[in-house]
């Protein structure tokens, strides 16, 4: 059975809504080594509905030779939980229909590599409520959003993560890769 | 005097009731005591450094109650963090205190944001804030706080009081230390910054900051 991998950008007060504030602060090559690590020990995407459409656009242009990340997110089987699109336009995509923890269930069964998961804030937070997170991978940036959509939205229920890793950049973002604590 | 905030803060920035479930069960908070299962040596280094920074400290009035039931009864010289808290100079925050009888205690009423502008100014060294949630929400929002120093545990609570409030205006920090305690908490000081926003942009192909 894979594991659930989850990746976010994330403000200091837990919003993750798109990240346009994180540009300020650069991309320290860490970084992106460690999110390199997520992806390349994934074998499948799993995506809600408005994260797969703000990929699908700029992802499915990209070539190797224009950013190193392209060929995972082109060449790796995609899975779309949406209730209302009905094909998938963006190559070795799957819509599976609306949220069904079953499903999930089924998708980490059938994986041996496991799922990445990005943004997706809707499915994440449905995710961790039904237990199957199994990494959650954090970019805390030094900005305080204030309103925004929260990760840990007030719906959740209490959890206790454990700190499976921590780096810090030069740049002023903190890396935290959790797993929960159970 | 810098204005430095000391927060214990949960991993989706609820500060309310960190030590105990009698601590601040106020809006039927019922998870306090979410700090105490990652408190270690590591954590009281860091929260020594603070004391030893102290020149005065700024509490809201259950944060004042609390820490004088339990740190008054702590008479041990070598404990810096309760000869700071029994003997040096506080400021509490409180309309309904008339006076404060814990040691050099000074009630502030009124105008709190104007008050706590005018004892910045007089003087130097640290003026710190610990917890005190509604009170360093309203100087967070103010703009008066210099410093933030946070200790981010890996829990998530749900509902309860925080310092970023969705009411506050978004800001940026720029991080002056950060490092990690063997429980799991990210420790992080930060100075406020003004707040960016960009956007993206694709220029042949790859991504760019606009």
């Amino acid at each position: 059975m894979g594991a659930i991998r989850v990746h976010e950008f994330i403000s200091l007060d837990s919003v993750i809504d798109t990240p346009s504030w994180t540009f300020q602060f650069g991309f320290d090559p860490r970084m992106g080594e460690a999110i390199g690590r997520i992806t390349m020990s994934s074998g499948g995407i799993l995506l809600g509905r408005t994260t797969y459409e703000m990929f699908e656009p700029t992802w499915s242009k990209r070539t190797v030779e224009e950013d190193p990340g392209a060929p995972f997110f082109n060449d790796t089987r995609k899975y779309v939980v949406s209730s209302t699109l009905t094909t998938a336009t963006w190559r070795n995509s799957e819509i599976i229909g609306a949220y069904d923890p079953k499903r999930i269930q089924q998708l980490k069964e059938e994986s041996t590599q496991g799922l990445y998961v990005s943004g997706s804030g809707t499915l994440v937070r449905a995710l961790i409520a039904d237990g199957l997170v199994d990494e959650l991978h954090l970019f805390v940036y030094p900005v305080t959003r204030s309103a925004g959509s929260r990760l840990f939205d007030e719906s959740l229920p209490p959890a206790t993560w454990k700190r499976a890793e921590a780096e810090l950049y030069d740049n002023g973002v903190t890396y935290l890769q959790l797993t929960p604590a159970s | 005097m810098k204005l430095v905030a000391h927060t214990f803060m949960t991993l989706d920035g609820v500060m309310q009731g960190p030590g105990g479930a009698e601590e601040d069960p106020s809006g039927g908070f019922g998870h306090g005591g979410w700090l105490v299962p990652f408190s270690d040596a590591d954590m009281g280094v860091i929260v020594e450094s603070w004391f030893a920074r102290t020149e005065a400290i700024l509490l809201g009035r259950n944060t004042y109650e609390m820490m004088r039931g339990y740190w008054s009864q702590v008479t041990d010289p070598a404990n810096g963090v309760a000869a700071k808290l029994n003997h040096g100079r506080k400021y509490v925050v409180s309309n309904t205190m008339t006076h404060a009888d814990w040691g050099d205690s000074t009630v502030v009423r009124g105008d709190i944001i104007g008050q706590v502008a005018d004892i910045k100014k007089g003087g130097r060294g640290e003026l710190q804030v610990h917890g005190s949630a509604r009170l360093a929400q309203g100087l967070h929002a103010a703009g008066l706080i210099d410093e933030y120093r946070l200790l981010v545990f890996p829990v998530t609570v749900g509902a309860g009081k925080r310092l970023f409030t969705d009411e506050a205006p978004p800001r940026g920090y720029s991080l002056l230390e950060s490092r990690t305690t063997r429980a799991g908490a990210v420790y992080q000081v930060l100075a406020p910054e003004a707040f960016e926003a960009g956007g993206l942009t694709v220029q042949d192909g790859r991504e760019a900051a606009r």
